[in-house]
């Protein structure tokens, strides 16, 4: 059998399909189908594969077993675990003290500053021009001494602060004590470790 | 609007709240209503009953993570169908992508359910038939094959196509006139044999 001739007629007949479907389901002939061979016979070729299309396929015995449901349980899990908070959450919760070495927020907070503090001095812009440092030689000198220095209190000042400010937000009910000790010398006590651990985060 | 009160919406509250008891039964029991039909739906698009299977489960993975971005102003149904044509669409590029990096050709394992009231010759002619149809749907493209799936196996109405796959109107139509020129096309091509069988049990009034 051969594909229609395309006549105007068919084209549009074949345009509607869908609508011409429904009625020769329904028992009406259309017109066209009824004058034109090759559209009738096209009619009957899509509804002759109704049937099939209809017909469900045969469910693999795997698609009962109750092994089905605990892979989709896994699928959640991997998809979970994969997600950045599931990362942040899986992190969090592998958080413990080692012996006597803290959890890794401290451990991360020290590499930080230990960072920032090496890079203080370079970063620390001049801020006496060539004229003025011949000026005032001895007060120039006194601030450059004084700056790795301060750049160290500032930066745990504010973390410490921040921190403490970020637990408060959080409902913090417990009283914050801030230990300020040298940042090469872990803190001897716990408690610090949540309020710098949140600043470092934030 | 929604005219039709959704049979499922009992258990897709359960569902919205993980913490609660009653979730996993309610999500079992959603797989257990819907399951036959994700799965039919997946295998005409992914032509495979292993790819099937894959796309059962991402789909109702996606199901458990995503029930909160389902706004009950519709069916239920027609959510889980819309993620099952998508999961069922990505599956089948991503198998096609790493297929073709392998150097593989795309199978296409038909398996039809044999009518058991048949005898077994009129069983198997009607499996091969079967078999042969999935073939030919399976080449089409998978925009034509979801239409087709949705039409015949859930016998979606034109406004519940529409909805599910975000369409207008005219354009599902379109595409079910499309699909069906298509497949018309593959059979004569490919599947001559079969024209005439098809086109004998294409009588007017039937129902399918």
């Amino acid at each position: 059998m051969n594909s229609p001739v395309q006549q105007p007629d068919c084209r549009q007949f074949a345009r509607q399909l869908a609508d011409h479907l429904d009625a020769a389901r329904a028992g009406q002939v259309p017109a066209h189908a009824s004058m034109c061979a090759a559209c009738g016979n096209r009619l009957k070729l899509a509804l002759g594969l109704g049937g099939p299309l209809a017909k469900r396929p045969e469910f693999p015995p795997q698609l009962k077993h109750p092994d089905v449901l605990a892979a989709i349980h896994q699928k959640v899990i991997d998809a979970s675990e994969r997600s950045p908070i599931g990362q942040a959450i899986g992190a969090a919760m592998r958080v413990e003290a080692i012996g006597d070495r803290l959890p890794w927020p401290v451990q991360t907070l020290r590499v930080e500053i230990l960072e920032h503090i090496q890079a203080a001095p370079h970063r620390q812009p001049d801020r006496n021009p060539p004229l003025v440092l011949v000026a005032g030689e001895r007060r120039a000198r006194f601030r450059r001494r004084l700056a790795p220095a301060s750049a160290i209190a500032a930066s745990i000042a504010l973390l410490a602060v921040f921190g403490w400010r970020a637990g408060r937000s959080e409902g913090t009910n417990e009283d914050v004590r801030i230990v300020f000790v040298p940042v090469s010398e872990l803190p001897a006590v716990m408690h610090p470790t949540a309020v710098l651990r949140q600043a470092v985060v934030r | 609007m929604q005219l039709v009160p959704d049979p499922d919406s009992d258990l897709v509250e359960a569902c919205r709240h993980p913490e609660n008891e009653g979730f996993e039964p309610a999500f079992e029991q959603l797989f257990l209503r819907y399951r036959d039909r994700v799965y039919a739906i997946a295998y005409r698009v992914t032509c495979n009953s292993v790819d099937a299977m894959d796309v059962v489960q991402e789909a109702f993975s996606l199901v458990f993570r995503k029930i909160d971005s389902f706004r009950s102003g519709s069916l239920f149904s027609t959510w889980l169908f819309r993620l099952v044509v998508n999961c069922s669409i990505d599956h089948r590029r991503r198998v096609r992508a790493r297929r073709w990096q392998g150097g593989e050709g795309l199978e296409v394992a038909v398996e039809t359910a044999a009518d058991p009231g048949a005898s077994p010759d009129t069983a198997a002619e009607a499996q091969e038939f079967g078999a042969n149809i999935q073939e030919a749907i399976g080449m089409l493209s998978p925009k034509l094959r979801v239409i087709l799936a949705l039409r015949y196996l859930e016998e979606m109405s034109y406004e519940q196509l529409a909805a599910t796959l975000d369409l207008s109107l005219g354009t599902v139509k379109s595409r079910i006139a499309r699909a069906h020129l298509a497949l018309e096309r593959v059979v004569r091509e490919r599947f001559p044999h079969l024209e005439n069988v098809a086109v004998a049990g294409g009588s007017y009034g039937s129902s399918a």
